[in-house]
């Protein structure tokens, strides 16, 4: 897991010297987190998804030198992930899809005391959220919670996925929402500000 | 407290569900497919552009340079006349000089060999 900006620009150096361990951990991470950010982007067809989603991919192992560690990596990625959405649907003339929608009131002060309304849980806003919020956990953690929340499998299924007890995983489970609680309050919007590099 | 975890739980599940539905993850295959085109590309990178130059030819390399120089600046001097005869010597600062006249040379052929692998 990477903690930090500067724990992003080490990951990021060590792949630019050929560090292929440190390319497999950035893509353990951050790869099902990116194609959720794009897939909620463009909602478009599975295809369409993964070109732009492979495409976004090349272009940032091409650009990693230039990374300055002035955002977060997943942040950074989500920018070029942009542009290439952008370059995808303008190809497609499609350009008018792109839309962020905002939802009344924020989630994060609802989420311990009642039920989240079902229109703020699909919001565009609210999905890219949860998505980027899931990209600052580590990968056992993201593979947990959508194991057991997005899958919808028993703790016993997600033991035997991850290869470990029963016990052992419900304390991961509970780490991992705490953490993810944390994350998702602390990213705040969809990342809309954030430049990125093409 | 044990409703608010209940909440806290349903709530998570529900934007985690959202967030993550089946197709909004990439497809196994692709996502191995993807992993290997970048190691591919990594590895393409690391054999194309060599990442240091090896320390003891460089320490060669930088010896030999100041014994050429050594020997031109005495030469100049007149203090080799009796020692070492002109020939070698010649045939030394002719290497010396065609090491420095690869310099620029070196420098262009690096610049244009990014150029075409950015």
């Amino acid at each position: 897991m990477v903690e930090s900006v500067s724990d992003d620009l080490a990951i990021v150096r060590r792949i630019v010297a050929g560090d292929e361990g440190a390319l497999n951990s950035v893509y353990a991470c951050y790869a099902g987190p990116l194609y959720a950010f794009i897939y909620h982007r463009m909602g478009a067809k599975r295809e369409d998804v993964e070109e732009v989603w492979q495409d976004t991919w090349l272009a940032a192992f091409r650009s990693f030198p230039t990374f300055t560690g002035r955002s977060r990596l997943f942040t950074w990625l989500c920018g070029i992930a942009r542009h290439k959405t952008a370059d995808f649907l303008r190809r497609s003339q499609r350009m008018d899809e792109i839309r962020v929608d905002e939802p009344a009131g924020d989630p994060a002060s609802l989420l311990d005391s009642s039920p989240l309304p079902e229109e703020i849980v699909e919001s565009q806003a609210v999905r890219l959220r949860v998505v980027a919020a899931m990209a600052f956990l580590p990968d056992d953690y993201q593979s947990a919670l959508i194991a057991r929340y997005a899958d919808g499998r028993s703790v016993e299924d997600v033991a035997r996925m991850l290869g470990r007890s029963y016990k052992a995983t419900e304390s991961l489970l509970s780490r991992a929402r705490s953490a993810f609680r944390v994350a998702f309050d602390a990213v705040g919007g969809p990342q809309e500000s954030e430049g990125g590099t093409r | 407290m044990n409703e608010d975890n209940d909440f806290r739980e349903e709530n998570l599940r529900r934007l985690i569900a959202a967030g993550f539905r089946h197709d909004a993850r990439p497809d196994v295959s692709v996502r191995k497919r993807t992993q290997a085109r970048l190691i591919a590309a990594l590895r393409a990178r690391s054999r194309q552009e060599p990442r240091g130059f090896p320390e003891p030819v460089l320490l060669a390399l930088a010896g030999a340079v100041v014994l050429c120089a050594s020997l031109g600046l005495a030469s100049m001097l007149n203090l080799l006349r009796t020692v070492v005869p002109v020939g070698p010597l010649s045939l030394v600062m002719a290497v010396f000089c065609a090491n420095l006249a690869a310099v620029p040379v070196g420098s262009v052929a690096l610049v244009i060999r990014r150029k075409r692998n950015a």
